[in-house]
């Protein structure tokens, strides 16, 4: 057996197909973690876990598939992996067709998991850019205000907010949204 | 400050939005939408978008079926859950008439109508809503059911609640969408919750309560469960109420608010009490519409039964919290969360209003528990009850000039018809209490 860093949950309400994907992930080190046998269980299952792979038989009931896929996608719940047992369109989405090899299973099942690593790191990456984005807007428009309120230059507003926020002992971006929020104050 | 058109026309381009929803309500308070396309926004911003009234239960008959959305670009907000791409945004609107006049029928233009009224006085009222709902579990069918996620069973040795979770993607996304939550908790029953509105004035607070009831249902079904407004979903447990919050503003001003007076309760906010308490019966079928909506206002459960007011206890049907100052206000406690906003609001609006403008004095509060009080003792407090049903509810509001001139004649007729069709429906089946306590006797 290989030993796999990677878990996933399998939705599915065919125990068949359940036992024989379980069987080939297990051998090559994957674990599971939890299973759905409808939508709405597997959507409960997969905030819980947040495994790394979620494995979707196309007929797991009641339907909508395809809104299962948008939302796990849009959320970022996991990689996704689609096993077609039926004939079903999922554009843009992996879908293997059922039977499966054991070895294209397993090669797609790591190749998704990589790529969720990489996307997962990314968005990380995203939210602090645009947090200290958002941070720079923040302290800019503190600074303006401060330049109009007490008719200073750029440099000494923000020399203004560095002072103030320590000697309130506050970060300077808490000092900036205390300036936005009482725009009208003259000092702080 | 308001939105333009231009403003809007901008943030769609910005934001890579690539449908609108043009959004307005029935009169049960359902939410209803015409879905258009960016490229049709020009002339949906100009008022030209038509649809057919005659399918919107409550609206119009077949032979003047012809009705305009005319949008309100301030209500434009992007919903958070589609990817930026291909994104989707609503707009609330007000129906309007081919010949180019308000909708008579339309609830958003209705309340309007009593702001209108309220603005003849310079009055403004500000709403604060605490819309309470459950999350359960849907069956391998997909149907909701009665089980909830705090039972789960399989769940329950798992570290994460996942109504826990799904609550805070519902105040993140409602958030998100320009909308101020004050609080969101778990509530008394096994999956209940409640999540609170900051304060605004009632229009903005109707539509902000139709924007919140679809993103509870939207998120709850993004987290694999079901998310209900039914006031009184199961029996022996708390039900789900809309407690709402009342204050009137006057020039930015608080007017409830007199610190010379007793208790710092001006005599405006006496009579708006006297007002609510005075027309309670008549409002209940319209804050409290459905044959369930009485389940709830049963002794036992935190929901109000009797028509008096207080400072300190729950009982009562108005109560008065400490908070003074700007934040001066009277809570209802009776409302649930099934009605449509914009009518409830309408008709709180109108009664508080005739208590001010009538001088209406209310009783004397009443600082004790009504349900421990002997039907002697709640005699002579003058303690009447709310209606007992809907049915009783709605022979209430027949009575009522004051509360059908708030709801107007179009509507009061249609949803009282309506109302009494839910009625009659109930009343002919045989319900499993039924069953069980009688089969095995007769």
């Amino acid at each position: 057996m290989v030993d796999n860093r990677y878990d996933y949950c399998i939705g599915t309400a065919n125990p068949g197909f359940k036992k024989a994907v379980t069987a080939m992930l297990t051998e090559r080190g994957f674990y599971s973690s939890g299973e759905g046998k409808n939508i709405p269980e597997f959507l409960r299952m997969l905030r819980l876990i947040q495994p790394w792979l979620a494995i979707i038989d196309t007929q797991l009931p009641p339907g909508n598939i395809k809104q299962l896929a948008s939302i796990i996608e849009e959320d970022g719940l996991s990689a996704i992996l689609y096993i077609s047992t039926g004939s079903i369109n999922l554009n843009g989405y992996m879908l293997l067709q059922w039977p499966v090899e054991e070895l294209v299973l397993i090669a797609v099942a790591e190749a998704l998991c990589l790529e969720f690593s990489h996307k997962k790191k990314l968005q990380q990456k995203i939210k602090g850019l645009e947090k200290k984005l958002s941070r720079r807007e923040e302290i800019e428009k503190a600074k303006a205000i401060l330049m109009n309120n007490m008719a200073i230059d750029e440099d000494s507003a923000y020399r203004y907010l560095q002072k103030t926020s320590m000697e309130h002992r506050v970060s300077i971006i808490e000092m900036a949204y205390r300036v936005i929020a009482n725009p009208d104050q003259i000092s702080f | 400050m308001s939105k333009t058109k231009e403003d809007i026309l901008h943030e769609v381009k910005e934001s890579g939005v690539r449908f609108i929803h043009m959004q307005f309500t029935d009169l049960a308070g359902q939410l209803k939408n015409v879905a258009i396309t960016t490229s049709q926004l020009h002339k949906a911003l100009d008022g030209e978008i038509m649809f057919d009234g005659s399918s919107i239960e409550g609206f119009v008959r077949i032979e003047e079926s012809d009705m305009y959305l005319r949008p309100d670009p301030d209500t434009f907000s992007i919903f958070p859950w589609h990817p930026r791409e291909g994104g989707i945004a609503r707009l609330m609107c007000d129906v309007y008439n081919p010949d180019g006049t308000p909708f008579e029928g339309c609830p958003r233009s209705q309340l309007k109508r009593m702001i209108a009224l309220a603005k003849k006085d310079r009055y403004t009222m500000n709403c604060g809503p605490e819309a309470e709902f459950f999350m359960f579990h849907t069956d391998e069918n997909g149907a909701p059911t009665l089980h909830t996620h705090d039972q789960g069973g399989y769940f329950d040795l798992a570290p994460t609640d996942l109504g826990e979770n799904a609550r805070r993607d519902m105040v993140l996304s409602l958030e998100e969408m320009g909308l101020e939550i004050e609080a969101s908790h778990h509530e008394v029953a096994p999956g209940q919750h409640e999540i609170d509105f900051k304060y605004s004035d009632a229009l903005t607070t109707a539509d902000s309560l139709s924007t919140f009831r679809f993103v509870v249902r939207t998120i709850a079904q993004r987290h694999g469960l079901y998310a209900t407004f039914m006031p009184k979903p199961i029996v022996m447990i708390n039900g789900s109420g809309m407690h709402t919050h009342l204050s009137i503003f006057e020039n930015g001003n608080n007017i409830f608010y007199d610190p010379n007076a007793p208790e710092e309760m001006s005599q405006e906010m006496l009579y708006f009490i006297g007002g609510l308490l005075k027309h309670a019966k008549s409002y209940t079928a319209v804050t409290n519409p459905l044959v369930n909506s009485y389940k709830r206002l049963v002794p036992g459960y935190e929901a109000p039964v009797y028509i008096a007011w207080s400072y300190r206890n729950r009982s009562p049907l108005v109560r008065v919290p400490a908070r003074r100052g700007i934040g001066t206000r009277v809570e209802l406690r009776s409302p649930d969360p099934s009605c449509n906003p914009y009518l409830a609001f309408a008709v709180m609006l109108r009664a508080g209003l005739d208590g001010i403008h009538n001088k209406i004095d209310p009783p004397k509060p009443v600082n004790l528990n009504i349900y421990a009080m002997t039907e002697e003792e709640k005699n002579a407090y003058g303690i009447d009850r709310l209606p007992e049903n809907l049915y009783d509810a709605v022979m209430e509001l027949d009575g009522s000039p004051l509360i059908r001139e708030a709801l107007g004649e179009h509507i009061y007729n249609r949803f009282r018809e309506g109302r009494i069709k839910e009625w009659l429906d109930y009343r002919i089946q045989v319900h499993d209490w039924e069953v069980k306590h009688y089969l095995p006797r007769f």
